[in-house]
């Protein structure tokens, strides 16, 4: 071993000095020890990181960030805790619901985002495939019963035919006939405040699904027309029952 | 009946037994949408059968009447 050390420096006694000097020789040896280790793990606190700074031998600590954050790089090139930005996209909830006489979808429209994404999968009625598949929109605990305007449009593979709904009507038919388990129906649409969420205001919702039973593909679009703070969305089948699977996104503002 | 509940501030799905109120509507909405979808197909067929009455008296044959007017689906609500 060199002496001093090759790596960091320190002074060790050597063979010419006195027994009596070994005691001072070790000071000067443990605290150099002593404050290079400090320099090099200069953490005080439970989640501290340390990264090498401009200094040689000498690191830099870094607190632990909050609950969420992520680590990035900051404009000076070092280690820096940054809250992370939200997606374009943000998976608010997935619901499955089995042969159920009504399903709410409840406190997933918020001031967060003003649009919505709903995709409906594996949706069917165990009590028939003469059902339709039907929508209401919620506010709080309530549900809007009245004075949905709009309509469906379908292309049927054989014939191909149109056909609209009542205006105005008590709900947004989203498909002509829910399958079975087997071959159910699917729908993805959107679901708008065109006065932003947590406003009182009209919502519109447009989309389209497809229904194996015919099979038919349906294009649809619909406004409740009531001025309304809507949280929410209510699903359910023209006179059965209904399960199937609900997942909903929010759209980066 | 059963009836399910979620909210996203919960996160959890429950399926409650609907009460007498619940059932109530959910059984006034179903015979409202009965009701209505009967008498939409009960206009959908005067129309068809006023259509075709024109037809005839225009001179078209039975199969040329199909052509125009093709047994329609039950109109959706």
């Amino acid at each position: 071993m060199t002496n001093p050390t090759s790596n960091y420096s320190f002074q060790m006694p050597t063979a010419t000095d006195l027994v009596t000097d070994l005691p001072a020789d070790f000071e000067v040896f443990g605290q150099a020890v002593d404050t290079r280790l400090k320099a090099l793990q200069p953490g005080t606190t439970l989640g501290d990181l340390a990264y090498s700074s401009a200094t040689a031998n000498t690191n830099t600590r870094l607190g632990i960030g909050t609950s969420g954050q992520v680590l990035a790089v900051s404009g000076g090139g070092v280690p820096a805790w940054t809250t992370a930005s939200a997606g374009a996209l943000a998976k608010i909830s997935t619901t499955t619901f089995t042969n159920v006489a009504t399903q709410d979808i409840d406190s997933v429209f918020t001031s967060t985002y003003d649009a919505y994404l709903i995709v409906i999968t594996n949706a069917f009625s165990p009590s028939g495939n003469t059902n339709d598949l039907h929508l209401q929109m919620r506010y709080s605990t309530n549900t809007e019963t009245a004075d949905y305007f709009g309509a469906i449009q379908t292309i049927v593979s054989t014939p191909t035919t149109n056909t609209t709904g009542a205006n105005p009507a008590a709900h947004c038919l989203l498909s002509n006939g829910l399958g079975n388990s087997t071959v159910p129906t699917t729908a993805v649409f959107n679901i708008v405040l065109p006065l932003g969420g947590g406003n009182s205001g009209r919502a519109n919702l447009y989309g389209n699904s497809f229904s194996a039973v015919a099979p038919e593909v349906g294009f649809f679009g619909y406004e409740a027309s009531t001025a309304r703070t809507y949280t929410g969305f209510r699903l359910k089948a023209s006179t059965g029952n209904v399960s199937g699977t609900v997942v909903v996104y929010g759209l980066g503002k | 009946m059963k009836i399910g509940k979620f909210d996203a501030i919960i996160g959890q799905q429950i399926v409650l037994d609907a009460t007498d109120e619940e059932i109530a509507a959910r059984e006034a909405e179903i015979t409202e949408y009965t009701a209505t979808k009967q008498s939409l197909e009960i206009a959908a067929t005067q129309l068809r059968n006023t259509k075709i009455a024109a037809y005839v008296k225009l001179g078209l044959t039975e199969a040329e009447i199909e052509a125009l007017l093709p047994t329609p689906k039950a109109p959706r609500l």
